[in-house]
């Protein structure tokens, strides 16, 4: 499902971290196209600079070198507060860790974003039940995190990233503290809002099976984007490394 | 995000870690409860010293001789009086009158003799008797005591008006052999006073007798006398024995005010009254000069306590910013997600500033609860032994200000403390979020 219009595009992105004399690059030169409605895994071994380029994507850190726009804004001329919206109004993100504030109920997590956006407090909290009910979770809501099942911290972290209903939803390994049958929930939960709401969503995973379900698969390694391809990905094995097209990133490094 | 939402949100964290946020309230409280008992003490032992130098009157208290002024001693805090003067009616109109007058209150005093009508019961098995014997007494509006150097040691003033009631001071008991701390013993006792009046044959004297009763003791600056009481009381012994003096002294007193205090708007206002007051004709006498110097020395002594205070104070806000601190530390991914999701760099910082603000408003109010008992304890020890000798207590009252000061300076402090981790949090970056 993807649309002509693209919802990202990436130019000549690179991105280095220094810390004293020492400088890591970790994306050289990367550019790509994410149309709008698409279903992206992101996927790479650890330090190939996934997590740097969803930042990026995210508003959680400036682009250095190069161009990122994102429904048509580019990130780089964002001031501080321009980045605070732009994080709370076009993008949706799930963690691996979840992210929930433990001091917080799950109803009172997922009110949180919308508190941020300025909904009022009756609103915001009538919105909250919908979502969290729409995630399988009516009954959960007065919950404190550490009450919850991995599985169902997962799905009030979804409903709190689709509060502002984002155009993009930016997921750094949702399944990565989750049992086989929690991540399959999720998984499919992703896709099914997708598939509901149109909005673009990108994917950081080491699970085949979620990745098997995106429609397009970047592969990074070394800061490098060395793949970018369609092929259909085997459910169980390995990812990315003995995908079936990740041979054909050595020719092109 | 508003306030309410960053109080909530900031109640909620606290509450998290519920030990932490009590150890750092506790240091809060300890600190403004030193602060409030130490400033408080300061501020009562302040008016005790003044109390003292004023005998109980106000600050800017004027007493009036019935004397023309001395030129040669203007501007001395007691000069010596000048020529007598009668002290008459239009001159206290005139005193009235005047410019930062807030009260004047004639004194009228006269010479009795004092007898007792039984002896005095000193224990169940002891009574002291004395001989008839010459004293003064001073009739004063006691209904104006606020305006007055008299104060209540033991008992109660005398009824308004009263032709029966006296107070004694503890000249009288000292003349009973009695010591300061047993003026309970005369409450309640009758005596005698007489007075004189020349009759018109040059050698005949009148003596008239009035039976009164003793209702307390006071320690007083009004007048010269061991017997205080209303002026009806007085003004009937002077009349009586004025009334033979005209007769038979050409050189009777026109006037039964033997002197009178005038109070004045505020110590600053005090030299200008009595130039006023020198200027209507007589010689006027106040402890404003020392009472100048003590409040310079006792502003020392309220600065050295408050400091004390304040850094006890000091000391908790490090411990609020220690906490808070630490908090950030443990909150890196939590503080980034929030921004994740939308927050902005002054939602965080307002959301610690909120934690830090409530830490210190809470150890605020508590802490200054408890200051204000432990000041209300020390007051009444303080009164006790004050009392148990015989000396006028300290009144154990406690400005407005002292508590609301030591409540708002903690929540102050405490958001002052909370700024440098509220702005480390605030400038978090967002990347916190995604980070392992």
């Amino acid at each position: 499902m993807s649309s002509s219009a693209p919802t990202i595009v990436v130019t000549g992105l690179s991105h280095t971290y220094s810390r004293r004399e020492t400088k890591l690059e970790v994306l050289q030169d990367i550019n790509l196209s994410i149309g709008h409605g698409e279903y992206v895994s992101l996927v790479g071994a650890s330090g190939s600079g996934k997590s740097t380029l969803l930042s990026i994507l995210g508003g959680l850190e400036r682009p250095q070198t190069g161009v990122v726009r994102v429904a048509g804004v580019d990130l780089a001329s964002l001031s501080g507060d321009g980045l605070a919206r732009y994080r709370q109004n076009v993008v949706g993100f799930v963690f691996q860790h979840f992210g929930l504030l433990e001091a917080l109920t799950a109803l009172e997590n997922v009110e949180l974003a919308l508190t941020l956006a300025g909904m009022g407090t009756s609103a915001r909290k009538r919105r909250s039940a919908e979502l969290l009910e729409s995630v399988g979770l009516s009954a959960r809501l007065d919950h404190r995190p550490f009450e919850l099942s991995g599985g169902e911290r997962q799905r009030v972290a979804i409903a709190r990233a689709i509060a502002n209903e984002p155009q993009l939803i930016l997921a750094d390994e949702p399944t990565g503290n989750l049992d086989v049958e929690s991540a399959e929930s999720v998984a499919s939960l992703l896709e099914s809002l997708r598939d509901r709401d149109g909005c673009t969503l990108v994917v950081v995973t080491h699970n085949p099976a979620m990745a098997a379900l995106a429609d397009r698969h970047l592969l990074l390694r070394g800061g490098r984007l060395v793949v970018d391809g369609s092929a259909r990905l085997p459910v169980s094995g390995q990812v990315p490394e003995t995908a079936p097209w990740a041979g054909a990133a050595d020719g092109l490094e | 995000m508003g306030w309410s939402d960053a109080i909530a949100m900031a109640g909620r964290e606290l509450l998290r870690r519920p030990g932490r946020a009590l150890l750092t309230m506790i240091a809060v409280a300890l600190a403004a409860s030193l602060l409030t008992a130490l400033v408080a003490v300061a501020t009562t032992a302040r008016t005790r010293v003044l109390d003292q130098i004023t005998h109980g009157g106000p600050l800017a208290s004027i007493s009036v001789a019935a004397a023309a002024p001395n030129p040669s001693q203007a501007g001395l805090d007691n000069p010596t009086p000048g020529k007598a003067k009668v002290l008459t009616s239009t001159a206290l109109a005139e005193m009235r009158a005047a410019k930062h007058v807030v009260a004047v209150v004639p004194v009228l005093q006269d010479s009795v003799e004092i007898e007792p009508i039984k002896p005095v019961q000193i224990t169940p098995t002891v009574k002291v008797a004395y001989p008839p014997y010459g004293a003064n007494i001073v009739g004063v509006n006691l209904g104006q005591v606020s305006s007055l150097p008299v104060s209540l040691l033991v008992g109660k003033y005398p009824s308004p008006g009263s032709l029966t009631e006296v107070d004694v001071t503890q000249s009288y008991l000292a003349h009973l052999g009695l010591a300061q701390n047993q003026g309970e013993k005369v409450i309640g006792t009758d005596i005698e006073l007489g007075s004189y009046e020349i009759l018109s044959h040059r050698f005949s004297i009148g003596l008239r007798f009035d039976d009164v009763e003793i209702v307390g003791v006071v320690d007083q600056q009004a007048g010269s006398g061991q017997i205080v009481a209303y002026p009806s009381l007085v003004l009937g012994l002077f009349d009586w024995t004025a009334a033979g003096l005209v007769n038979g002294d050409r050189d009777a007193p026109q006037s039964p005010y033997a002197a009178a205090l005038v109070e004045a708007d505020q110590l600053a206002d005090v030299n200008a009254v009595r130039n006023e007051i020198a200027t209507i004709g007589y010689s006027s006498s106040a402890p404003g000069n020392v009472i100048v110097s003590v409040e310079k020395y006792l502003h020392v002594i309220e600065i050295i306590l408050t400091a004390i205070g304040a850094v006890a104070l000091g000391i908790a806000a490090l411990g609020i910013a220690n906490a808070l601190l630490a908090a950030v530390r443990e909150r890196r991914r939590e503080i980034g997600v929030m921004k994740a999701i939308g927050a902005r760099d002054r939602d965080v910082m307002r959301t610690f500033l909120v934690e830090a603000g409530c830490l210190g408003l809470a150890g605020g109010i508590l802490g200054t609860a408890l200051g204000v008992a432990i000041f209300l304890g020390i007051g009444d020890l303080a009164n006790s032994y004050l009392t148990s000798q015989g000396l006028r207590g300290v009144p154990i009252t406690l400005a407005w200000d002292v508590p609301v000061g030591a409540v708002v300076g903690a929540a102050v402090v405490s958001v002052l403390a909370g700024a440098v981790p509220a702005h480390r949090a605030a400038k978090m970056p967002a990347r916190e979020a995604v980070e392992a």
